[in-house]
């Protein structure tokens, strides 16, 4: 039945109603998503009053030509969103386990655990950024006395890709966490109760009953995990500025079409391929993570 | 209910507008500069006085930092809505591309000038205030014309140091390397940091830049540059690269510890409390050093990176340069502001607080640290630019792949030489 009718203005409410939403999802996502694709076949800087000057696939060619960095950049990129989408999903996931009881203390701690997320990238790099300064920072004295050496942490090419890891993760498990828990709320106690009564250890209890019946928590949290993952240029950027073995896809294309080169015909081809790179991924992780809860 | 909401909210702003429009029959003069503390309290100081002289007008100072891309941001923004009539901008000097660099872009403010959007000023009256018209044309020419007025210029390369350290260590300014390396182990065997660096943002890549600037012929950057981006040239078949690279390696066992995990934006102040004896840095950072510790007496001195001290001169470039848009739209304003700050006796007054090496003809500055750097103005080279191709991998630049080589990095001199010959080869072919 239709609701609003079949002639009129009554026909065309609902349309109308939708109109706004429309106009500004596609002022804002679908304009702008099409211009960074054509951009990538320019040489536009961005400036205005300067010519687009169409260049056919030639970014795209120059980014596959050897040793433009677009390969390193993808490498690390993948680094970053597998290091990232495991170890906080496991995380957040050991987190909702722990908390996910209704003993004294729990909420307060669930609370300190989210509360990283709640706070902004820059204010999360410069907590960071201080506590691990090699000058003055707390953590280099803890870092000399446990290891025999000090260290330039966000400066170092050994330790700064995992350390903006350990603080993507830590400002965003506390969200992973939150994810689980509603998941692991959803499961009848009963169930647990009669696996255990079937003799079920603790940990045939998690991997034969718990873990599966919270798998669309785990599909919700890995895509979300490895979506901003392949994405993150933000964090990076306050860090390290993409220094020292941390320049992911996002922050070459930040630093190549912001960063004051003004190459944004080139920044929109590293868009487009990293937009390439989350489609893929997404795509067959998606297929697998579905056909996983069917199956479970 | 929400429609009645919106027509106040509306009306509610629009009599705020018009509150500010009649409050203020004057014109506004919009002017931009990037964050730099020094020459905004001078630019300030300047505006007051320019205001003072112009009745009706108020100038409006905008100001974003460098280190982001705020600054670059801000001058898209304002030259889109074409709201600013008086813009600064780094000068040009001579980093103009040539036809034979692949894919190599403009600057931004190259594209504007060809865009047609930047004023010529070469026949203004009040260039002849400042050097002598080839200076400025050195500084902020394009394409034969005149496009800006250089205010500022600075002297990169070299060091920061302090006055008392060396004195009572019985050590005089070093004129060649090996002088320098002589300086430095003394403090370090008096466990003082002989050189402050602040490398994760590449400050420490000026000794690089000091080092190939003072060992390669100036008169030679074109010759060198197409035989760079030809081929015939590599950063592995001259030995003066391995030169250069080597002897920042040396130096960087003077560094302050784990240097490069440091930022450049304490130096000034680490510096200024005592934490090392040197500080490598530009000119331009005086007033940073001075404002961190009123009472430190220093001064500085250009890297001496070759064995021969007519080699080891200071490299100028250009800086604060003022340019009008042509679609500013206080046009005669503009014009008469940049006049302002040209006359010798605003200029000295600027650049007083300022603290750049100047570019009118000014014998004696009142900050103590400039007195050496004007006397080496007197055998100064302005620097050349090594263009270096776009898109490129992270190795190809010599000078910004401080952070591989050993011991922070993995590479030798040579492989890194290597490596990067490498990716520039692929990056220009």
């Amino acid at each position: 039945m239709n609701v609003f009718g079949k002639k009129g203005f009554k026909k065309w409410m609902p349309l109308l109603g939708l109109l706004p939403a429309i106009i500004v999802f596609g002022a804002f996502k679908i304009y702008p998503s099409i211009m960074t694709f054509i951009y990538s076949f320019t040489q536009y800087s961005g400036i205005p009053g300067t010519p687009l000057h169409f260049v056919g696939l030639e970014n795209y060619k120059m980014a596959f030509s050897g040793f433009s960095g677009i390969g390193k950049a993808i490498r690390i990129t993948i680094i970053f969103a597998l290091c990232v989408t495991l170890l906080q999903n496991a995380l957040g996931l050991f987190a909702a386990l722990v908390f996910n009881k209704k003993t004294r203390g729990t909420v307060f701690y669930r609370s300190l655990v989210f509360l990283p997320v709640v706070l902004s990238v820059v204010v999360t790099g410069l907590i960071w950024s201080l506590l691990f300064s090699p000058i003055g920072g707390p953590i280099e004295p803890i870092w000399k006395a446990v290891f025999g050496h000090s260290s330039s942490f966000f400066g170092s090419n050994t330790l700064a890709l995992p350390l903006v890891i350990f603080v993507q993760i830590w400002q965003n498990a506390g969200f992973t966490m939150v994810v689980y828990l509603a998941g692991l709320q959803t499961v009848p106690t009963e169930l647990l109760e009669s696996a255990q009564l079937d003799g079920a250890s603790r940990w045939q209890r998690f991997r034969h009953v718990l873990f599966p019946m919270i798998a669309a928590s785990t599909t919700v949290n890995v895509l979300l995990c490895v979506i901003g993952a392949l994405g993150t240029y933000d964090l990076i950027y306050v860090l390290t500025g993409g220094q020292f073995g941390t320049m992911t896809l996002g922050m070459d294309m930040f630093n190549t079409a912001f960063g004051g080169s003004n190459q944004l015909g080139y920044g929109s081809m590293i868009q487009m391929l990293q937009f390439a790179l989350v489609l893929i991924v997404t795509l067959i992780l998606q297929w697998y993570l579905r056909r996983r809860e069917v199956e479970l | 209910m929400t429609v009645v909401i919106l027509i106040l909210l509306m009306a509610f702003l629009t009599g705020c507008d018009s509150k500010k429009s009649s409050s203020s029959s004057s014109v506004t003069l919009n002017v931009t500069e990037w964050t730099n503390p020094s020459a905004i309290k001078a630019t300030k100081k300047l505006n007051k006085e320019f205001e003072k002289a112009h009745p009706g007008v108020h100038v409006h100072l905008v100001d974003a930092p460098t280190s982001s891309s705020a600054w670059d941001n801000l001058n898209k923004t304002q030259m889109s809505a074409h709201t600013v009539d008086v813009m600064a901008q780094f000068s040009i000097s001579n980093q103009v591309p040539k036809s034979y660099m692949k894919n190599l872009q403009p600057s931004m403010l190259e594209q504007w000038i060809d865009a047609g959007q930047i004023k010529d000023l070469t026949n203004e009256p009040f260039i002849d205030k400042y050097f002598s018209k080839k200076d400025q044309m050195n500084l902020m020419g394009y394409k034969g014309k005149l496009y800006g007025v250089t205010m500022a210029a600075y002297g990169r390369g070299g060091v920061f140091y302090n006055e008392a350290l060396f004195k009572k260590y019985n050590l005089s300014i070093p004129k060649t390397y090996d002088q320098l390396v002589h300086v430095c182990e003394v403090f370090a065997s008096h466990n003082i940091t002989p050189l402050m660096v602040g490398a994760k943002d590449g400050w420490d890549q000026m000794i690089v830049e000091a080092g190939i600037q003072q060992s390669l012929p100036h008169d030679q950057a074109d010759t060198l540059n197409k035989e760079l981006w030809t081929g015939k040239t590599t950063w592995a078949n001259q030995p003066v690269f391995k030169t250069v690279m080597e002897r920042y390696q040396k130096l960087s066992q003077y560094f302050e510890p784990n240097a490069f995990g440091e930022p450049y934006a304490p130096t000034p102040g680490l510096f200024a409390n005592g934490k090392a004896a040197m500080l490598v840095d530009g000119t331009f950072d005086g007033d940073a050093v001075h404002q961190a510790n009123p009472n430190l007496k220093f001064s500085w001195f250009p890297l001496p990176m070759t064995d021969d001290p007519e080699k080891n001169t200071m490299q100028v470039a250009g800086d604060f340069s003022w340019t009008i848009p042509t679609a500013a739209p206080h046009q005669k304003l503009a014009l008469e502001y940049v006049k302002f700050f040209s006359q010798p006796k605003h200029y000295k007054e600027w650049e007083n607080i300022v603290g750049a090496i100047p570019t009118q003809d000014i014998k004696k500055l009142s900050q103590p640290w400039m007195g050496t750097e004007l006397e080496y103005l007197d055998n100064m080279q302005y620097e050349f630019h090594i263009f270096t191709p776009s898109n490129a991998g992270d190795l190809a630049y010599l000078q910004t792949d401080t952070a591989y080589l050993k011991p922070q990095g993995k590479y030798t001199v040579d492989q890194l030489l290597k490596k990067a010959t490498q990716q520039w080869t692929a990056a220009t072919h």
